[in-house]
């Protein structure tokens, strides 16, 4: 039977929804409620994964080519504390004395800067790794060992171990925002709100410049932000907020990725390469739209989707991009192989080694930026710990091979949502911490138990 | 009095039937030769008698001294007596040779080991067999034919009384064979059963007492004293047909010069006094094969591989011309971009990506070619994997097949389809036809020869003489480092060249 084939196929992919499952009947069990299965929580499930995601994305590069990164959550951390620091002058001050340093720090402080430097910043850290790993000749593990001590180190540093807020609007948008109410923002911007409503406005003395984000606030009214702002309540009686961009957005998502499948099939079997049978290509697509459908139905009824889950899904699609549709790619699969025979072939191993870690930092910076406007804050002394675990533990619960040259971007984010479903659902079982921890491990140990079981049987047939 | 009985042996794998129904006995203290083009099953053969193929995963059956054996894994058939030398050697370089020999029966007092007596039984056993190794020596420091002789050494002590030898003098000099027929002499005396597998037909007839033949997983030839057999009868057993030219050679004008090597030097990586390579000067011109010739040691993988740069940059030196432009190559990189291409002797280590499949093996060097701006077309890329496998009649079930399921010969194309589809113009080819089966490596000779004509440079690298004398224009013989000659196809027999690459002279 065509679907029991692709289940097969893509065991790893229903395991995650069997475990979805589980975790919902577990915590129905345990707290007596379904609200694990609460649009609310999956919204909320879909932020927190983001974070350890997009680590997960560059851990997947580095791993393939049979390396490791023990330092993400330290490069992280000092990603997060520079954007901190650099987004706001009274941060600044806050942290340097006064000095002509502090004046040059204050006169480059601004948002859109400081986005730059942690960029920067991450992409330094990575360099680092990625010259001693590639032209030191230093084993990952330990050259990444030395970072994340010097990476916190770091992060203590250049934040005089406090935390640090960012106010701006931007690390708002991006943590906190769907993008359902970034459209109605820019949409009330562009267009003026109702009359009634800046009347209403008005008499509660709101300045005119708050006013767009107050209104739409007021018709979405995320429980996040009501609790640190004056609670406008309802501006206007009967005004609703229809997340009707989510909507369309992923319908047209849902369309375009149908037609690339359907396209590419098309251009392979045009062009004689073997293709899997038409009733694989359907069920893929039916259960396409079933997950379309699923997430279609779960963003629109709490916010939208956030912006940050978009911007991991961007980051995804061009990982996959890169590893499955590029030279870069295809090297660096080598490079995990074989090392000796890809360089042999012609693969400057040294140099794609090099951008790998260089990738990884990167990642680690724009993780960082949104980890820290998701909290709307930076704090050294505890951004990232452990981050680098769950990054590896993802990759390897996705069944990219630690010995490398074998692992997808697919895999990957399984193995994120599979971690990230069962945190979350220790979270709202209330478990103590230690406890979670105790299971996050007991995880990946099955996990990797279970894959190496599957992938041993799959070998037994060799010659 | 048969020993070793195989009856209507059966093996399917997905797609494939390896072996189909082989029945043959093997007496007690013989020795089997058995021969057969790489993919005709002696490997699965070999692995249902090792356990490696357990109990129950194929039909048919073996049996030992009478009794049918039902080996469940590897531990179990060594437990028996059965003892396999396969062609991956599965030493511990770190490891002395008296702890390689006695890995897994070191007889340990609680728990600690007496380095001693470790050596004392390795000593034992070295001498018994007529085997002089130094049981203190680094195995990572010997040489590949000695690392063999520690192989056997090794299952000897396990008390085996059935021995398989997987293609034991592939790597192995002149003098290490006759050590090693030397040994299994004494073996067969000692009543020792074993199975000689091997493409080399010579060795057969001077080792063997009788000769089996498989092809297709069947035994097309049963086990036959050697007198009854003519090298030729068995050559063509082996493929099926009659073999006319066994090594084909194409008359082609010897145009300019394409390579031009000057004073090359390669020096071990360590120990940066001693030299690999000393001070070889030679040029390859287009439409001609030139042939260097050696012994393990003597430097000649070493002289291509850096040629290419596949070694370090400072571990080489010395003056190289490509096209007649002076170039030093900071990478493999480099050497593909000025028309270089190397396909290197290990082909598991140094060769194969495992993890990728047939198609992707063959692109790897000519991405290039099948892409815009690093973008991968898979048009192109298809068409490039799907010509090759066409034209090397490379045989796999697709492109997206996993290297690792092909035979060796099969492998073998696919390392020379990598190297031919990134286009070059100067041809390096080491060992080319190492483990891979007469088929195939008629294949590849005639291939050689094609290229020949059409005009690029072939520097081939062998340990095989009658590879060398029959295929190349012009050949150098390497001994330890050093040129020590350099002949015109026809100017030197064996005799004379197998004299000057064991420094007979």
């Amino acid at each position: 039977m065509a679907f029991g084939a692709f289940v097969r196929k893509h065991g790893m992919f229903f395991s995650m929804i069997l475990i979805f499952i589980a975790m919902a009947f577990l915590t129905h069990w345990w707290t007596g409620t379904w609200a694990f299965l609460s649009p609310e929580n999956l919204s909320n499930l879909s932020e927190q994964v983001t974070v350890n995601g997009i680590l997960a994305l560059g851990m997947t590069f580095v791993i393939l080519i049979g390396g490791i990164d023990l330092s993400v959550g330290s490069i992280l951390a000092v990603c997060a504390v520079v954007l901190a620091l650099l987004s706001d002058p009274t941060n600044v001050a806050q942290v340097v004395p006064a000095s002509g340093y502090r004046s040059l720090l204050q006169f480059l402080a601004h948002p859109f800067t400081a986005i730059l430097f942690a960029l920067a910043a991450g992409i330094l850290l990575g360099a680092w790794n990625g010259l001693l790993v590639s032209r030191g000749k230093v084993l990952p593990f330990i050259v990444t060992l030395a970072t994340l001590t010097i990476g916190r180190g770091l992060a203590y540093l250049a934040s005089g171990s406090q935390s640090l807020r960012v106010k701006a609007s931007i690390f708002k948008v991006l943590g906190l925002y769907s993008l359902d109410r970034l459209c109605y923002e820019i949409w009330y911007g562009i267009a003026g709100l109702p009359r009634e409503a800046v009347a209403a406005m008005a008499k509660k003395g709101i300045p005119k410049g708050d006013q767009v984000r107050v209104f739409v606030e007021s018709l979405s009214l995320p429980d996040k932000l009501a609790s640190g702002l004056p609670n406008p309540g309802k501006i206007l009686p009967g005004s609703t907020f229809v997340p009707g961009f989510t909507v369309v957005f992923l319908l047209v998502a849902f369309l375009a990725w149908a037609g690339l499948v359907l396209r590419r099939r098309e251009r392979l079997e045009k062009n004689g390469v073997p293709v899997p049978p038409k009733e694989e290509t359907m069920t893929q697509l039916v259960v396409g739209a079933v997950v379309f459908l699923l997430l279609g139905i779960v963003f629109a009824s709490h916010q939208g989707i956030p912006i940050m889950v978009l911007l991991f899904a961007a980051l995804a699609l061009g990982a996959s991009f890169l590893l499955n549709r590029t030279v870069f790619g295809r090297h660096l699969y080598a490079i995990g192989g074989n090392r000796e025979a890809a360089y042999l072939a012609g693969v400057r191993v040294e140099k794609c080694t090099f951008i790998v870690f260089v990738l990884m930092g990167l990642l680690c910076a724009v993780s960082g930026i949104v980890a820290t406007s998701r909290a709307q804050a930076a704090t050294p002394a505890t951004q990232g710990v452990l981050a680098e675990l769950e990054a590896i533990a993802a990759v390897v619960v996705g069944g990219t091979s630690l010995m490398g040259g074998v692992g997808t971007i697919g895999g990957t984010i399984i193995g994120v949502l599979i971690i990230g479903i069962v945190v979350n659902g220790m979270i709202l079982m209330a478990l103590p911490n230690p406890v979670q921890l105790i299971f996050k491990g007991l995880l990946i140990v099955a996990a990797v138990l279970i894959d190496m079981r599957t992938k041993r049987r799959s070998s037994a047939g060799m010659m | 009095m048969s020993y070793l009985r195989f009856r209507a042996v059966t093996k399917d794998f997905p797609g494939v039937r390896a072996l189909d129904g082989v029945s043959f006995d093997v007496e007690k203290g013989t020795v089997l030769g058995l021969c057969g083009e790489n993919g005709a099953g002696k490997s699965t053969l070999m692995n249902v008698l090792a356990g490696i193929h357990p109990y129950g995963t194929y039909e048919g059956a073996v049996e030992i001294a009478g009794k049918p054996i039902r080996f469940r894994d590897p531990k179990e058939a060594e437990e028996a007596g059965v003892a396999i030398i396969h062609q991956e050697l599965s030493l511990f370089p770190e490891m002395t040779v008296a702890e390689n020999i006695l890995i897994g029966r070191e007889n340990a007092r609680n728990g600690v080991l007496d380095p001693v007596e470790v050596f004392a039984a390795a000593s034992e056993l070295l001498e018994r067999y007529g085997v002089a190794l130094d049981p203190a020596a680094r195995v990572g420091d010997l040489k590949l034919g000695e690392w063999q002789l520690v192989e056997i050494t090794r299952a000897l002590g396990r008390n085996a009384d059935i021995l398989v030898l997987d293609e034991p003098t592939s790597a192995l000099s002149a003098r290490e064979t006759s050590t090693l027929f030397k040994i299994i002499r004494g073996l067969k005396q000692a009543g020792v059963t074993m199975v000689y597998i091997s493409h080399k037909i010579d060795e057969l007839f001077e080792i063997c007492d009788r000769i089996a033949v498989l092809r297709d997983g069947r035994c097309v030839q049963e086990p036959t004293p050697c007198d009854a057999l003519t090298r030729e009868g068995l050559l063509r057993s082996m493929v099926g047909r009659s073999i006319e030219h066994f090594i084909p050679y194409t008359e082609t004008s010897r145009g300019a010069p394409r390579l031009e090597v000057r004073e090359w030097q390669v020096r071990r990586p360590l120990l940066p006094g001693e030299f690999l390579v000393a001070d070889v000067s030679f040029s390859v011109h287009s439409g001609e094969v030139f042939g260097i010739y050696g012994l393990m040691g003597s430097g000649r993988t070493e002289i291509v591989t850096s040629l290419f740069a596949g070694f370090p940059p400072n571990t080489w030196d010395g003056f190289l011309r490509v096209n007649g432009r002076t170039v030093r190559f900071r990478d493999t990189r480099d050497a593909i971009e000025a028309g270089l291409m190397l396909t290197t002797e290990e082909r598991r280590r140094f060769g194969l990506i495992p993890t990728l499949g047939v198609g992707d093996n063959i692109t790897l060097a000519s991405l290039d070619r099948c892409s815009d701006s690093g973008v991968l077309d898979e048009k192109r890329e298809s068409e490039i994997e799907q010509f090759w496998i066409h034209r090397l009649r490379i045989k796999t079930p697709g492109p997206e097949e996993p290297v690792l399921h092909l035979s060796g010969g099969n492998q073998q194309k696919v390392i020379v389809a990598r190297c031919l589809a990134a286009e070059p113009r100067i041809l390096l080819l080491d060992e080319p036809t190492r483990g891979v089966d007469v088929g195939a490596r008629q294949e590849i000779y005639t291939l050689i020869n094609e290229l020949k004509e059409r005009g690029m440079a072939i520097l081939l690298v062998t340990s095989d003489l009658p590879e060398l004398l029959g295929l190349c224009d012009r050949m150098l013989v390497m001994h330890e480092g050093w040129a020590v000659g350099l002949f015109e196809r026809g100017e030197a027999d064996a005799e004379t060249i197998g004299a000057l690459a064991t420094g007979n002279v």
